[in-house]
């Protein structure tokens, strides 16, 4: 075939392009460490780096948010600890309180007692976080969650922090929760004295004896009056309002029986004299608000009010303490199972940090799969390149050397 | 005695054929030049008793070497390569700017739903909120800044169209003049090829083929150019001068206009499709423009009416730190609605809005819609440049189509007007953050209808922020960093497809070339040896006259 002597230049300028070109974008590789200069070069990868990208930021974030809720929880879990604390000390003043050998005065000065320790009952019901924001308050985060007066002033909603793709923790406990609940699922029962008694029966601790008897989930509400001095009528109602039980039951009571049999197989201890006209109450406490603000100002007032020499008053103070410290069982219970939710929480959290950290190791492997060069592979094309240009270089200089008019000079 | 006369003329011969080779070796790096060769016979020979005694030599002609079919191939191969080095050139560009993945968009959409996270998680820390704004701005401005640079892009390439409409123009100017001075050589030098002119003119179209893919014909003598479907450029004696308009569907884009000459004689534009011309650089700018820059900047602006639509719409159910319900998050515009420059006066425009809910409806494709008749509402829709029809859905005076409206109410079409409606062109250029007040975002969520949580709940931003990984876009099969992901993914194979199809292009375009230069191109070793052969030939030629004259001088020297 005939070649043109523009064809050998041609020819020759093409192929050393070439080769530069290749060499250029070896060395773009090499200087940034990425396979890809522009997703031209690898468009499948580029597209899957970037959606992989977004999972890794996701997940960075999302152990963010785990950090916001340990800080949250850590905060709470303090807060429940002094609660625990504060309730084990009062129970103990309780039972000293129901000792029948103090006087007035000790008693007051046990009612003093009582008050700081509502004050800090109330100081640990408005822990506040970092942030200045109420901690128990539910959403209204500036408004302190229980008054003065020991009402809940907060509402009901949780704080949710997203912990991982598909779960939310809540960061913190509504205040009701904590303060006004009785154990969930508990089927304790309170037993309280109408302050108009005359009689000097004092209710000691309700239960249920007997499982078949028709009371098995404790959803019945006894209201007990005695019609004589041995009779009482029992009002039993279903507090869920399911069904609707057979009421009023009546039972005698002789003087000395330490039970009161109020049917259903629930009974109530007693003890003392009542008169007629008494009334008593017993209460499923799981339906009851078990305030522990009203807890404490029943006891503080009572504890107030002179009572030596009075067997009614002591009989009456005897019922409000009983009552209190059954209230008080439960409420205590309450909180420990709050604590025990906490560190569920905290422990899942956790557990969720370390498949955090496990799926950022294998996201970074993967982008450095798809993104990251091989220096050896690519130092080796180097050298392979750099002979190449080398080549086409000498080859040219040969060629075009070759004129005849080069020749005969 | 014809000794003389024969020497004289292989004299001359050898002269023609010394220049020829010396013409030869000066054009050897001409380019589009073809080498010629002189085309010489024997002169006839003298009848005598003792045989036919030749008369010599004379040149008959100057040829060139040239093979039409191997030129017209090497420029066809020459006009695709140019068209796709333009369209390399402007991808090139879009590419780059996508390169980096840590820089740009997708981290600009990471990092407001990290801070959207961490509203969530601490909904009345007001530095968190403040935060938030900030990089809500920062990814406004990222999707600005990307959408800024598409549209320099297409006033790069409006611009570089009007230049090589401006030097197609010249092209047909200098063919025209070229066909003249061929025509008067032939006048003046009947039966012999103006070589040169021939070989300026061959490569005159060549380089016009680089510019626009036109057609050729040889006719009389005169060159006739056509391009797209037949339009002609040169033909006759006449230049129909390309022309450069605004588009009349879309006033953004300048398109290429073919003239013709009504009876007056005054030049018509009649503007030709995008389609049309798909050679040369012409070609390259115009696919680039309606393959992918089109494509791309509707790609864009989805995304961020995917980001605008879905935060505006989760945001509205929220409360903000007031208990306000929450107002718009980002700004959002309406779909461009253009009306077609040759619609009827009473025509109108019609309102244009997105329709709420359906943000995964829509598409980037730009739609045509065109009113048929005769009733108000029969209007056909197509979309651009698929090239399907849709069915809108009607209702009142309201059309609606793959999640976009328009409003015909008040319009008085004529049959056959139409509209242009772009809902993603613009989109990306319109975000901007509505929001400057930290305690205006609606994070809490709703206790009741018309009531909003209290200040520390962050149900509605932990809404806002699973919207991240929510598929919102493409009928439910996208989220918005995949949809972005998928438009540098579309970019790159673009890219690619056409590095790919350059590099076997180039190498075409090397066979090409050397097949025609081994008709047509100039060997320098070749012309060497032919230079020492005429030069023999001269010598040869000289030595007859010499001998001539001692024979002459022997005859005159027989009196003494």
């Amino acid at each position: 075939m005939r070649i043109s002597s523009s064809l050998v230049f041609q020819t020759g300028l093409k192929t050393i392009n070439a080769q530069q070109s290749d060499l250029l974008h070896l060395y773009q590789q090499i200087g940034t460490g990425q396979k890809m200069v522009t997703p031209a070069d690898d468009p499948l990868g580029a597209s899957q780096a970037i959606n992989l990208s977004q999972s890794q930021a996701q997940n960075a974030r999302y152990a963010d948010n785990r950090a916001v809720a340990n800080q949250n929880l850590g905060t709470e879990e303090d807060a429940l600890n002094s609660l625990t604390l504060l309730l084990q000390d009062v129970r103990t003043r309780l039972v000293e309180a129901s000792n029948g050998t103090l006087s007035d005065a000790d008693r007051g000065t046990l009612s003093n007692v009582l008050k700081n320790a509502r004050d800090s009952l109330m100081g640990i019901a408005n822990t506040t976080d970092g942030n200045g924001q109420y901690l128990f308050s539910g959403s209204l985060g500036s408004t302190p969650a229980y008054g003065a007066t020991g009402n809940y002033q907060g509402d009901s909603l949780q704080r949710e922090i997203q912990a991982d793709q598909t779960r939310r923790i809540a960061g913190s406990d509504v205040g009701a929760d904590i303060f006004e609940r009785a154990q969930p699922g508990t089927r304790a029962y309170a037993s309280y004295a109408d302050g108009g008694n005359t009689g000097t029966a004092v209710l000691g601790q309700p239960g249920i004896k007997d499982n078949a008897g028709g009371n098995a989930s404790a959803n019945y509400s006894f209201s007990i009056v005695f019609t004589s001095a041995t009779d009482y009528e029992v009002t039993v109602t279903d507090v869920t309002g399911a069904t609707t039980p057979a009421s009023p039951i009546t039972g005698t009571w002789a003087p000395g029986q330490t039970e009161l049999d109020l049917g259903y197989g629930t009974a109530v201890q007693i003890s003392g004299t009542p008169s007629v006209g008494d009334q008593f109450d017993v209460k499923p406490l799981q339906h009851e608000n078990v305030n522990l603000f009203q807890t404490f100002d029943s006891v503080i007032a009572a504890l107030n009010s002179p009572v030596e020499g009075d067997d009614q008053a002591i009989a009456s103070l005897r019922n409000v303490l009983n009552t209190a410290m059954q209230r008080m069982a439960t409420s205590y219970d309450n909180v420990l199972t709050v604590r025990a939710s906490v560190g569920a929480r905290m422990n899942e959290l956790t557990a969720l940090d370390n498949t955090g950290t496990q799926r950022n190791l294998g996201y970074a492997k993967a982008l450095s799969d798809i993104e990251d060069l091989d220096y050896y592979e690519a130092t080796t094309q180097l050298s392979l390149r750099k002979m190449a240009l080398e080549g086409a270089g000498l080859a040219f200089q040969t060629i075009q050397g070759l004129s005849l008019f080069n020749r005969n000079k | 005695m014809n000794l003389a006369n024969l020497g004289k003329a292989g004299l001359l011969v050898a002269q023609n054929r010394l220049q020829t080779a010396g013409h030869n070796i000066n054009n050897a790096a001409t380019a589009g030049y073809n080498r010629q060769t002189v085309l010489s016979q024997t002169a006839g020979a003298t009848p005598t008793s003792a045989g036919w005694i030749g008369r010599g030599v004379q040149a008959v002609s100057v040829q060139r070497s040239y093979d039409n079919f191997l030129q017209n191939q090497l420029t066809s191969s020459l006009t695709r390569g140019a068209a796709l080095k333009t369209y390399g050139d402007q991808i090139s560009q879009i590419n780059n700017l996508v390169a980096d993945r840590t820089v740009g968009i997708s981290p600009g959409i990471q990092q407001f739903f990290d801070s959207l996270d961490a509203v969530a998680s601490a909904p009345a820390d007001v530095a968190a909120r403040q935060e938030l704004i900030g990089r809500a701005n920062s990814l406004a401005a990222q999707i600005r800044d990307a959408n800024a640079f598409l549209d320099n892009q297409r006033i790069n390439v409006n611009t570089q169209v009007d230049t090589t409409v401006k030097q197609i123009n010249s092209y047909l100017d200098r063919i025209q003049d070229l066909n003249r001075q061929i025509t008067t050589a032939k006048a003046t030098n009947p039966g012999q090829p103006p070589n040169d002119l021939l070989d300026q003119r061959d490569q005159l179209v060549s380089e016009l083929g680089q510019l626009v893919d036109v057609k050729a014909y040889e006719q009389d003598d005169r060159v006739s150019l056509t391009i797209g479907n037949g339009q002609t450029v040169l033909g006759g004696d006449s230049v129909y001068y390309l022309e450069v308009h605004p588009s009349k569907a879309d006033p953004a884009r300048l398109a290429v206009n073919y003239t013709t000459k009504d009876a007056a004689g005054n030049t018509i534009p009649i503007e030709m499709d995008d389609s049309r011309i798909t050679g040369g650089k012409l070609g390259g700018l115009l696919t680039f423009r309606s393959e992918a820059l089109d494509a791309t900047q509707n790609d864009l602006g989805r995304i961020a009416l995917g980001i605008s639509i879905a935060i505006n719409e989760q945001h509205a159910k929220g409360y903000d730190l007031s208990g306000t319900p929450g107002g718009e998050f980002f700004n959002v515009g309406t779909p461009k609605a253009i009306g077609n420059e040759k619609n009827s006066a009473t025509a109108g425009t019609p309102a244009t809005a997105y329709v709420p809910g359906e943000l995964s409806k829509i598409t980037n494709q730009d739609y045509r819609v065109e009113y048929t008749g005769p009733g108000a509402t029969d209007y056909t829709v197509t979309r651009v440049p698929e090239g399907t029809t849709v069915t809108p859905a009607v209702a009142g005076t309201t059309l609606s189509f793959d999640g976009v409206e328009i409003d015909v109410n008040g319009m008085a079409p004529s049959a056959g007007d139409s509209w242009l409606i772009q809902p993603t062109r613009d989109a990306a250029s319109a975000m901007t953050v509505t929001i400057t007040d930290p305690a205006k975002f609606a994070a809490a969520g709703e206790v009741s209808p018309g009531v909003g949580a209290g200040t520390a709940n962050g149900d509605n931003a932990l809404e806002l922020a699973a919207l991240r990984s929510k598929k919102i876009l493409a009928n439910g099969s996208m989220g918005m960093n995949e949809a972005y992901s998928q438009l540098v993914n579309t970019v790159a194979v673009k890219t690619q497809q056409n590095t790919t199809a350059q590099k076997a292009q180039e190498t075409l375009i090397s066979q090409n070339f050397s097949a025609q230069q081994a008709v047509s191109g100039v060997n320098l070793d070749e012309e060497y040896i032919n230079l020492q052969q005429y030069q023999e030939q001269y010598r040869a030629a000289a030595r007859l006259i010499d001998t001539a004259s001692t024979l002459f001088d022997t005859l005159l020297a027989l009196r003494n």
